[in-house]
């Protein structure tokens, strides 16, 4: 009783998925999209915090730098006022044009201004400075009023004491100059060189962050696409009603109810295909039990047209039986008065007479056996209740059952192994009821045991046992087999009417229900199962040994 | 006549003179004698006028002879031309018309007095100096502009001037500090206070001159200021636009016509 075959086998052995995905799959996808977000926040506030403290390092390095150079262009352009205030001393004392003066004189605010801005960088150079400045332009101013009072020795010799004062300016402000500049550029290949360094660690920081958050951005596609995948195959599957199919064991909420939903899905498609099958067979079977039902009358009707001849071979069987004991009889003398030759002849021919008719009348008998059987097996209608030897009635059945089998399978053979309690006694029952039960149990017995023998082959021996005997009030009957067992599945099953596992045209599906029926709802027993698939079969038939309401006919 | 007593009468016909300046030297006498001053005061007062007259004598001429450098800049300036034909007599011919025309009579020698002579007489030979020593600048072919301006002139010939009359007399030609281009033509303190609290002042009558009797390099001196404003020929170099440089390369003064320009000073000693 295999009838559902191999099953779906649920998708237990996924490839092995390392912990993190494992971890990954069992979260909802709400859960992995804000773990994937997040990541890239945090990555994003990370790079730009790191970004923001490294630019900030190079901006402080840098104002520093750019002070610097502020000190250099100040101290640069203070040379250049310098020079311009030169100049116009200079030319005051050529041209004695006053605009020179004025000139002269807005180029040394322009150094003053210049000056007080590098008071703070370096006071002593400037204070030095200052004092050459001022010293310079006293001398230059003589000089130029030399010149305007027409004294020239004098005001050469005053301006050639003013370049003195100048060329000290001058150096001081180179020297301040150089100094300045070889920090400053100090400082820049510093910043440069930071800046280089900022840049590189963002380069890599920014590509590993890349490379993570795509590495991230895989996972959590993947831990979404490849169920995805597995559940759209299985779709693909059932819907091209393939039911084999595996569902994959998805983790993950949404994931897993998705593959539980296809399971139900699956378990009612199969369910529904399995029931319409079976709406067939039983379709099938109801034109089977038609037809049986058709064939039971014609048995009765052959069984009825055989009874009469056979009466009359039997009757006249046993007729010329007596009438040959009367002729041995009449030619008992004539006979002794033969030779011995003679006599040893004719006596044989009529001890071979008596037993043929002893034969023709044994076979006659077993013959009328038969058919009364047929007849009572395809009797219709409930049968009054009666009190009867049921070691007689089973072991009727197994002999029955028997002929049937050898009827329908010449070769057929089976171990029958009797063990009936002599004590049992008669019970109140429907006798012709219960045949039916005991039939059909035998029956199936030896069916099953032929079937394993069939696949077995040789070396194996089918054997069917019949056992009666006493539980309390109770009578038990025993019908065993060591048949090919009835699966797990079928067991439930078997008492369900049109519920069969032999091939179209062998079985009913009836006999086990109509069992069931006598006996439990017609004689108040009951009828279990026990069965080891392969192995062996036992029904057991519990009886009470008076029916509780005697007219209880509800068959 | 002791310095002190001198200094005295000096301030009071300073006042008398800087109240009546512009009229005529017979009001002055009237209002001087009117006064009730002594001999003293009234031959001090002769002497002012004396010097006024030749002051302003003087002051005329320089601006005559100016006008001639200014009239001629054309010429001296055309490169192509060679001997321009710019002697100094002709020159101090031409000043002598231009003057005449300004101040109505012309110079008469006879009505002069010693000293008046004397410098009118210096001037000219300074102004004749000056015209000669630059003959070969001002025939020099090829260049145009060749500085010989009327400010350049007017200083050369004053400091001729000097040279020659240096003990009597001093003419130069100053300016309030911010217009003055060369040094040597700076207000001295003098000049510098007239300028700025009287010329500059609003209600200084225009074209009035300022006189005083002072002490100056040691020694009594009349001193003389004399406003002058800018004329349409002056601001091809000191008009507007103000910094725009002119033809020196100098940054113009952004005078209007009618402006104080300068003033012409001049000092007589006593």
């Amino acid at each position: 009783m295999n009838e559902s075959g191999p099953g779906p086998t649920e998708a237990k052995h996924r490839p092995r998925q390392w912990s993190g995905q494992g971890q990954l799959a069992s979260l909802p996808l709400w859960a992995r999209l804000v773990i994937l977000t997040a990541a890239g926040l945090f990555s994003l506030i990370g790079s730009s915090l790191f970004l923001s403290s490294a630019l900030h390092q190079t901006a402080d390095r840098t104002t520093k730098m750019k002070e610097l150079f502020d000190v250099v262009g100040v101290a640069g352009e203070a040379h250049v006022a310098f020079g311009e205030f030169r100049y116009w001393l200079t030319d005051l004392s050529v041209s004695q044009l006053v605009i020179s003066e004025r000139n002269a004189s807005a180029a040394r605010k322009k150094l003053e201004t210049d000056l007080d801005r590098l008071v703070s960088h370096d006071p002593d150079t400037v204070a030095a400075i200052r004092a050459e400045v001022e010293a310079y332009f006293s001398k230059a101013m003589d000089a130029a009023d030399a010149y305007t009072d027409g004294n020239r020795v004098i005001g050469n010799t005053l301006l050639a004491k003013a370049r003195a004062h100048s060329s000290k300016v001058d150096e001081a402000l180179n020297l301040l100059v150089q100094r300045v500049s070889a920090v400053a550029n100090q400082e820049r290949q510093i910043v440069v060189e930071g800046a280089d360094e900022s840049a590189r660690a963002a380069f890599y920081i920014v590509l590993a962050l890349v490379l993570i958050g795509l590495g991230l951005t895989f996972i959590v596609l993947r831990s979404i696409v490849q169920p995805l995948q597995r559940l759209n195959d299985a779709i693909t599957s059932l819907m091209q009603g393939r039911y084999d199919v595996d569902i994959p064991a998805e983790k993950g909420h949404e994931f897993s109810a998705m593959a539980e939903t296809l399971r139900l899905f699956r378990e009612n498609a199969m369910e529904r295909e399995r029931l319409e099958a079976e709406s067939e067979q039983q379709k099938q079977r109801l034109i089977q039990a038609e037809k049986m039902a058709s064939l039971g009358q014609l048995t009765a009707g052959i069984a009825h047209e055989i009874k009469n001849p056979l009466n009359f071979v039997n009757n006249f069987a046993n007729l010329s039986d007596e009438l040959l004991k009367e002729l041995a009889d009449i030619l008992k003398v004539p006979i002794a008065a033969l030779d011995e030759a003679a006599r040893d002849d004719a006596e044989d021919l009529l001890r071979t007479v008596h037993a043929n008719l002893g034969k023709i009348n044994e076979h006659g008998k077993r013959a009328d056996a038969i058919v009364k059987n047929m007849l009572l097996h395809s009797r219709e209608g409930p049968s009054e209740p009666e009190s009867v030897n049921l070691n007689a009635v089973a072991e009727e059945a197994l002999n029955l059952a028997y002929h049937g089998a050898r009827a329908e399978h010449p070769g057929f053979n089976i171990e029958m192994i009797k063990s009936l309690e002599s004590e049992l006694g008669e019970i109140e029952c429907y006798p012709q009821d219960l045949m039916r039960v005991f039939l059909n149990l035998i029956s199936n017995g030896m069916y099953a045991a032929n079937k394993r023998s069939e696949q077995a082959g040789e070396g194996f021996s089918p054997t069917i046992s019949l056992t009666t005997r006493t539980e309390g009030n109770m009578v038990q009957i025993e019908v065993r087999d060591n048949g090919l067992g009835i699966e797990p599945e079928a067991l439930d099953k078997i008492f369900v009417p049109f519920f069969t596992t032999k091939p179209a045209g062998e079985g009913t599906g009836l006999g086990l229900s109509l069992s069931y029926d006598i006996i439990v709802k017609q004689h108040g027993g009951e009828l279990d199962v026990d069965s080891q698939p392969g192995e062996s079969t036992v029904f057991r038939v519990t009886l009470p040994r008076t029916l509780a309401n005697n007219k209880g006919n509800q068959q | 006549m002791g310095l002190d007593q001198i200094q005295t009468k000096t301030n009071l016909s300073r006042k008398a003179v800087s109240t009546l300046s512009g009229r005529s030297g017979l009001w002055k006498l009237i209002l001087v004698g009117a006064l009730g001053f002594g001999s003293v005061v009234t031959q001090t007062a002769a002497a002012v006028d004396a010097d006024f007259a030749i002051g302003n004598k003087l002051a005329d001429m320089l601006r005559s002879s100016r006008s001639v450098v200014s009239a001629n800049q054309g010429l001296i300036n055309d490169p192509d031309i060679g001997d321009k034909q710019f002697s100094s007599e002709k020159f101090v011919a031409k000043a002598d018309a231009i003057y005449l025309k300004r101040v109505g009579t012309a110079l008469n020698v006879n009505e002069l007095s010693e000293r008046d002579r004397r410098l009118l007489d210096a001037q000219r030979r300074a102004m004749r100096q000056v015209v000669d020593d630059h003959q070969a600048e001002i025939n020099r072919l090829g260049v145009g502009f060749k500085g010989f301006i009327p400010a350049i002139f007017a200083r050369l010939a004053n400091e001729e001037f000097g040279a020659i009359a240096g003990q009597e007399a001093r003419i130069r030609v100053t300016a309030p500090a911010d217009l003055v281009r060369n040094r040597k033509a700076r207000p001295d303190p003098w000049e510098k206070n007239i300028l700025e609290a009287k010329f500059l002042n609003s209600s200084w009558p225009k074209g009035k001159a300022f006189t005083e009797e002072v002490d100056f390099e040691g020694r009594l001196a009349f001193r003389m200021l004399l406003p002058e404003y800018y004329r349409e020929s002056c601001l091809a170099c000191h008009g507007t636009p103000k910094g725009e440089l002119d033809i020196t390369s100098y940054p113009k003064e952004g005078g209007v016509v009618g402006e104080l320009a300068g003033a012409i000073s001049i000092v007589l000693f006593r």
